[in-house]
């Protein structure tokens, strides 16, 4: 009996430490942004991004002009003039999980507290964000809200367009990450 | 001088009436017309992966290409449809993005079938150092058209 027992834990101990030490990718997550002025709203949606998730570690990698606008003006704007896709084609943001300490996926979906790094338009700036992480039947959801500050990433908007453009752009990120 | 000033306003209702129309012309979400690369996967690949991504963004990101290749996996989702195409290297992914208005063509697609495909070039993103967990190099395209299909035996 007590060898059985002995025999069980130490499966247990393997499929967790096979879950924990796993890698979640997806290279067709969703990340859509919205732009709220008092005079124009603008959203655009990307299905293209690239995600990860390993022990306590999240990437993702947006291809910027993947971005689909409504409006073509708008989306030749943004690729080339506010973006400029051609020079920084992707943007990144890297971060280890702070929050909860020693975090480990489950079923319920669990708040947590990223800090990371960053990379649109050239620019690398360092900050946290918060997102939710739950183990589903086929990998790892994740999901996580932000903003961020267009001046910090230097993506200048021309005066003509400064009261359509919101300052502050608030971002989603849904991406479901199978084992690779 | 009234003649003047009618042909002036003329002008500048044109004026308006143009830039209304550009700027309500919506996004083309399928690549039409001449395509500005050609490219087997092959050929992509190995560009992609021997030059500088850099230079090869600043060259391909926002044109037209074709490509010709494999599919080896479909992801056919009502917010639109993915498609990737097999390459003799493994740690490179090539990504070919849909609208949802393509679903039902990609649908009838065997994998493993010949195809030849019109996108926008979103570029190429390489691993940027050892420790990325994104490890793998990804040429994606997006707002792509099937030209071609061929279903190998």
């Amino acid at each position: 009996m007590k060898k059985y027992t002995v025999l069980l834990a130490m499966a247990l101990i393997f499929t967790i430490g096979r879950t924990v030490g796993q890698t979640y990718k997806t290279s067709t997550g969703e990340i859509s942004f919205l732009s709220k002025t008092d005079f124009e709203t603008f959203e655009a949606v990307n299905n293209q991004v690239s995600a990860a998730y390993s022990k306590g570690k999240v990437q993702f990698r947006v291809p910027i002009n993947a971005f689909i606008f409504e409006k073509k003006l708008m989306q030749t704007h943004f690729q080339e003039n506010y973006m400029e896709s051609a020079t920084y084609p992707n943007g990144s943001f890297k971060g280890t999980i702070i929050y909860p300490e020693n975090f480990k996926p489950s079923a319920k979906a669990q708040t947590v507290k990223v800090k990371g790094t960053f990379n649109i338009h050239g620019v690398e700036k360092e900050t946290e964000i918060s997102g939710s992480i739950t183990q589903t039947k086929n990998g790892i959801s994740l999901i996580a809200n932000f903003s961020i500050l267009l001046n910090d990433f230097n993506i200048n908007i021309p005066a003509s367009s400064i009261n359509k453009i919101a300052q502050t752009i608030d971002i989603r990120v849904d991406a479901q990450l199978t084992k690779k | 001088m009234k003649r003047i000033l009618r042909i002036l306003l003329i002008v500048f209702l044109l004026g308006i009436a143009i830039a209304f129309y550009l700027y309500q012309n919506p996004t083309e979400l399928v690549s039409t017309g001449s395509p500005d690369y050609e490219y087997s996967i092959e050929t992509i690949v190995e560009k992609g992966v021997s030059e500088s991504d850099t230079l090869f963004n600043k060259m391909h990101v926002g044109k037209k290409v074709t490509l010709k290749g494999l599919i080896n996996a479909k992801n056919i989702q009502k917010s639109g449809s993915t498609v990737f195409f097999e390459t003799e290297n493994e740690n490179v992914i090539v990504v070919a993005a849909f609208d949802p208005s393509m679903n039902t063509e990609l649908e009838n697609i065997k994998l493993g079938s010949n195809v030849e495909v019109m996108c926008i070039c979103n570029g190429i993103a390489k691993p940027e150092d050892p420790e990325d967990l994104l490890s793998e190099t990804t040429l994606s395209f997006n707002r792509c058209t099937l030209l071609d299909s061929k279903t190998i035996d």
